[in-house]
């Protein structure tokens, strides 16, 4: 009789190297936690800035915006006196906004204290106080506004946007809403070339489309984007000792014959809206600085835009865009209304959002298709370090 | 008959697009 074995217990994987522990390979990157100052940002619906102040919180800075004579205005939220926030005030004479408090009262174009109302005509104070104003820009039916590095003047807001929005008409349909979590977990989940084809597959945005369960993937810059270019696609996988692994399913529309398609990622499309098709994206998914996705599809353009409020929370204000003509704008109208808010820029982007809440890195063991990650965090590295250099500000200015 | 339909549409659109600017979502008409 043989001895019996004695079950042998499984062992446990040997320990590999622990990841990356910190993000210091990118320091620029790594201390922008409450966002990047010295881009635009889109905070608010221009038609909810009114006569009436609002306040947002923009990379950490506190602001109210409010609307004098058809423009709007951003000030720091802070009334010197006494650190009461002026958006809790109202606008007692034009072009001014007082505090709530003592009637300190500031001009909105200058920040400078124009007037207190509980010092009288003379009050030597007058001109010799001031809060500090922001730039501020509309574009895409909302209001955008300048977080200076220092105090330098704020680049045009149209060489910031993607090349496509400036100088073509276009209908938009877009959610803006408060987030949790930092919002470059939110973009490097934008961009994240893995995680579609998994998370998203509940989706019923992707109800009747399969995604690949897996594909090759390679970095192409050109511009100020970065794109990822797919190069090929598998609609399924083989684990060896696991079994089949497929996002394809018999209600699903088959997924094309050809390659990759680097305009989509659900394959096969009548064709391609001219305007996105002399754009002659390298990739369908694309990122830029401050944090700007752009996912191009056949006939629309979904934009992210991932704006810093403070470490811990974020804006999301997801864009699409359709560029057709004649009766094409009613009929994405409708469509938009009707179901793509409530499906993409809801459950799809919804869980997006649970994703950024959960997530908790670094320290993080990245993966072969991180090279999206890696890629974007160099991309922001080194523009706003050749950014910093263009201005000719030193490291400590950025503090 | 096919008035009325139109007429249905286009209230819905209106309701639609008075709704959504109420809300976090909105549509709008971007020309150069």
């Amino acid at each position: 009789m043989t001895p019996s074995k004695t079950p042998r217990r499984p062992t446990a994987p040997r320990q590999r190297a622990a990841g990356r522990q910190d993000w210091s390979t990118w320091p620029h990157y790594d201390a922008a936690a409450s966002g990047f100052k010295g881009y635009w940002y889109p905070v608010v619906w221009s038609n909810r800035v009114t006569g009436k102040p609002s306040a947002f919180t923009l990379c950490g800075e506190r602001v109210v915006l409010i609307r004098d004579a058809g423009t709007a205005y951003a000030l720091h939220d802070r009334c010197p006196h006494r650190g009461v926030p002026l958006s809790y005030g109202k606008q007692e004479f034009p072009g001014t906004l007082s505090c709530p408090y003592h009637g300190w009262t500031f001009g909105l174009a200058d920040g400078v204290l124009s007037a207190v109302i509980t010092d009288g005509p003379d009050s030597p104070i007058c001109g010799k106080v001031s809060v500090r104003t922001y730039p501020v820009a509309e574009r895409l039916g909302m209001v955008w506004v300048y977080v200076p590095i220092a105090d330098e003047e704020p680049h045009p807001i149209d060489e910031q946007l993607p090349e496509e929005l400036v100088g073509n008409a276009f209908m938009l349909g877009a959610r803006m809403e408060p987030r949790v979590g930092n919002w470059r977990l939110a973009c490097e989940n934008g961009y994240d070339e893995g995680h579609a084809k998994y998370l998203h597959r509940t989706a019923l945005w992707r109800l009747f489309k399969a995604m690949p369960t897996w594909n090759t993937t390679r970095i192409e810059r050109k511009g100020r984007w970065i794109f990822r270019v797919q190069e090929e696609q598998y609609w399924e996988a083989d684990f060896p000792g696991l079994g089949v692994w497929t996002n394809k399913r018999w209600w699903k529309l088959r997924p094309p014959a050809r390659g990759a398609s680097n305009i989509g990622n659900t394959g096969a499309s009548g064709g391609v809206d001219p305007v996105i098709a002399e754009q002659e994206f390298p990739g369908f998914a694309s990122v830029s600085m401050p944090g700007v996705l752009r996912i191009a599809y056949p006939n629309f353009i979904h934009y992210e835009f991932y704006v810093p409020v403070d470490a811990d929370n974020h804006q999301y204000v997801g864009v699409m865009v359709n560029f057709r003509k004649g009766l094409g704008p009613l009929v994405f109208s409708v469509k938009y209304l009707a179901w793509i808010r409530w499906l993409f820029h809801g459950q799809f982007s919804g869980q997006d959002a649970w994703m950024v809440e959960a997530t908790h890195c670094p320290p993080e063991r990245l993966y072969r298709p991180d090279v999206s990650l890696t890629s974007w965090r160099s991309l922001a590295e080194g523009d706003y370090r050749d950014k910093l250099a263009a201005l000719g500000l030193a490291e400590e200015d950025t503090k | 008959m096919k008035y009325l339909i139109l007429a249905v549409i286009v209230v819905a659109v209106v309701v639609l697009v008075r709704l959504a600017r109420r809300s976090r979502t909105q549509v709008h008409r971007i020309t150069p």
